[in-house]
């Protein structure tokens, strides 16, 4: 069956019609064989039985009992037979030869058959094989009977027999030469709109994602068809995306780029005014701030690129707890000048033992973008806490400020979108970039604000296939 | 000219500040789109410089809150989206010229040159009353090819002046256009350039006339 499975569709199909052509040709032809030779067998019979009953005429009866007045000439003109020459016994009812060419043996019969109907029989002796009728001739009154036995050679009938053959079976093996070019193109007629359509595929230049054409197309074909569109459908709203976010980025890199390269000039003016003057601080000082945002831009797009990439076949097996822990304390150094509190809750001694496998970088990238969030945006309190649930581990960031309004929280998520408090360093890649480092990881994100919390929320979910205690 | 820069963007607000103060321009410079339609509202400006991707009010809809109220002053759009679409877009909103995003400092004056010269109907660079002739390119101020030279202030007022040829200039017209956010230009100082470009152009065949209840004129001395 593998051969099979290998084969073209218009191999498969030519192979299979033709197996069931053979059989249907090779049924067909020997049953016409067989009725046309049983047909012709009845008819010769018949022939024979009248060869014997013209014989049988000629008998006459008187009181000595059955006598045959006929002269071996005529008794052969009788049953004369130009294929073959017929051979003829005549018995009495005691077995006697009345007359005959021949010593053809008499049936055996049987009492209770019905003994007026001729019997056949096949013989064979040192002349050949022989097609033998008994008649049995009765005296209506003497009660004595005579056997007519008329034999004809089987050569004739197998004669008939091969010319019925070569009638039947030449013609066959003929149309199989008509009918294999036949098929072909028909099959071939009949796969044109797949051939058409695999054409139509692979003429498709890199960026046509323009649906396949319905027209002329058959029943079976439209619906990979439909399918084949649907998935141009989704595969251009996800190019449509990507090419968004491209020029997003775009954006977001040409404006740091146009207000350093002006600001450059300005310096180059300046100093070319008046060489002894010292650089405008306020210049410097924009320069030198814009560079970091451009900076941190890069370092976004490669965050987020990486996280969409991640290879999450390559798992490693790590301490929650030790991660978490290692993510605060690097913000609580980086915003103690802040005036902010960043703390970690509770919940962590649930978590202490427990053992994640996944991407410990994805996983410090997505919660450190979160952090860094809620430092920038949040209130004066952050607390990330962790807590262990029947089948998931929930990680929450939360903190006490002015939170996002309910329209915008869908928004938060979206590349590049940055709320109407937004501050000069962030570039809106963070959360998107907290998302996708998750659902790599099969986690989820999700963020509340007020007037359901007080402040903002950011809530990460993670299967619990990935959390596996330690030592267990 | 007034000129008020709406760009999010800190390092390239400043620049473009900067540049265009340069150009003896006064500079307003707003970060987002309502202070936009504020700074609109509280003062009257000869062109605004809009970036496209802004907080709080896209671009599009501060340029077309602008139409609607019909605030006609000349558009420059400076956006970072170089697609077709999005340029048509500005353009049909009311925009009157679309740069992209970085660009040369040159091309970013040379337009707003252009704009401004489509829009108040100098089609030449050259100025000219009587001998003197001021030159928006070199930002020269020349009579029978000496150079008098001028501080951007004082250039300032002489373009504006040169630009209505002998016709008076509204002293209000003098004091907006030569006032922003940080400096503003009050009566006096009009009076003290006044006097300062009086003496400068004490030769050179025109002098400036003051029209009572008006303002001040330009007049080429026979």
């Amino acid at each position: 069956m593998k051969f099979f499975k290998i084969l073209s569709l218009q191999k498969k199909l030519l192979l299979t019609f033709l197996t069931l052509w053979f059989f249907t040709v090779v049924i067909a032809t020997w049953a016409a064989y067989w009725f046309s030779g049983s047909a012709a067998q009845v008819s010769f019979d018949r022939v024979l039985k009248d060869d014997a009953l013209a014989l049988a005429a000629q008998v006459k009866w008187d009181a000595s009992g059955p006598r045959f007045d006929v002269d071996s000439t005529t008794a052969n003109l009788l049953i004369f037979d130009s294929l073959s020459p017929s051979k003829f016994t005549l018995f009495d009812k005691y077995n006697q030869k009345i007359a005959g060419n021949a010593d053809l043996p008499t049936p055996r019969v049987d009492e209770r058959e019905h003994l007026h109907e001729a019997k056949f029989f096949d013989l064979s002796d040192q002349q050949g094989d022989l097609r033998v009728v008994a008649l049995r001739i009765d005296h209506a009154n003497t009660k004595d009977w005579v056997w007519v036995l008329v034999g004809e050679s089987h050569s004739k009938r197998r004669r008939i027999s091969h010319e019925l053959a070569a009638a039947i079976f030449l013609p066959a093996v003929g149309l199989a030469f008509v009918i294999v070019p036949l098929l072909l193109v028909g099959i071939r007629f009949g796969l044109s709109p797949a051939k058409q359509l695999s054409e139509a595929v692979a003429e498709k230049g890199i960026d046509d994602l323009s649906p396949l054409s319905l027209d002329n197309v058959p029943e079976e074909l439209r619906v990979v068809i439909l399918h084949i569109n649907d998935l141009l459908k989704r595969l251009e709203a996800s190019v449509a995306h990507e090419r968004l976010f491209v020029a997003d980025a775009a954006h977001q890199l040409r404006t740091p780029v146009a207000g350093i390269k002006l600001l450059i000039e300005d310096l180059v003016r300046t100093h070319k005014a008046n060489p002894h003057q010292p650089p405008d601080s306020e210049v410097l000082q924009e320069l030198n701030a814009a560079s970091t945002r451009a900076t941190h831009l890069v370092r976004q797009l490669l965050s987020l690129a990486r996280s969409e990439r991640a290879d999450m076949q390559q798992l490693e097996q790590f301490s929650l707890h030790d991660l978490l822990s290692e993510v605060v304390s690097q913000w609580q150094r980086s915003i103690a000048a802040a005036h902010k509190n960043l703390s970690l809750g509770p919940g962590m001694n649930q978590i202490d033992q427990v053992t994640i496998a996944g991407s410990a970088l994805l996983l410090e990238e997505a919660i450190g973008n979160i952090v860094d969030n809620a430092v920038q945006y949040g209130g004066s309190q952050i607390q990330v806490d962790a807590s262990l649930s029947e089948g998931e581990l929930t990680l929450r960031i939360e903190d006490d400020g002015q939170g996002v309004s309910p329209q915008h929280i869908p928004l938060m998520l979206t590349p590049f979108w940055r709320g109407e408090h937004s501050n000069t360093i962030g570039v809106g890649l963070g959360l998107p970039i907290a998302e996708k480092a998750l659902k790599q990881m099969g986690g989820r994100l999700q963020i509340r604000s007020r007037p359901e919390f007080a402040g903002t929320s950011v809530c990460v979910t993670l299967p619990v296939q990935h959390v596996k205690r330690q030592g267990v | 000219m007034r000129i008020l820069v709406v760009e999010d963007d800190p390092a390239l607000r400043l620049g473009l500040k900067r540049t265009l103060l340069a150009e003896g321009w006064q500079v307003d410079a707003v970060e987002d789109g309502e202070l936009a339609l504020s700074a609109t509202a509280t003062a009257s400006y000869d062109l605004a410089v809009l970036d496209l991707n802004l907080p709080r009010r896209d671009g599009i809809h501060v340029l077309m809150s602008w139409r609607e109220s019909h605030q006609n002053h000349p558009v420059l759009i400076l956006s970072a989206r170089d697609e077709l679409q999005d340029r048509v877009r500005g353009l049909n909103g009311g925009a009157d010229d679309y740069l992209i995003k970085p660009f040369e400092p040159s091309e970013l004056v040379a337009r707003i040159r252009a704009i401004a010269r489509r829009r108040f109907g100098n089609s030449i660079n050259l100025l000219q009353v009587g001998n003197l002739v001021l030159d928006a390119q070199t930002r020269e101020l020349r009579c029978h090819d000496q150079e008098i030279s001028l501080t951007p202030r004082e250039r300032a007022l002489m373009e504006l002046l040169m630009a209505s040829g002998e016709k008076p200039v509204p002293k209000s017209r003098i004091i907006s256009t030569m006032s922003s956010w940080e400096s503003d230009f009050s009566a006096n100082a009009v009076e003290i350039y006044i006097l300062k470009l009086r003496r400068k152009l004490e030769h050179s065949g025109v002098s400036i006339l003051t029209v009572r209840g008006v303002g001040y004129a330009l007049k080429v001395l026979e």
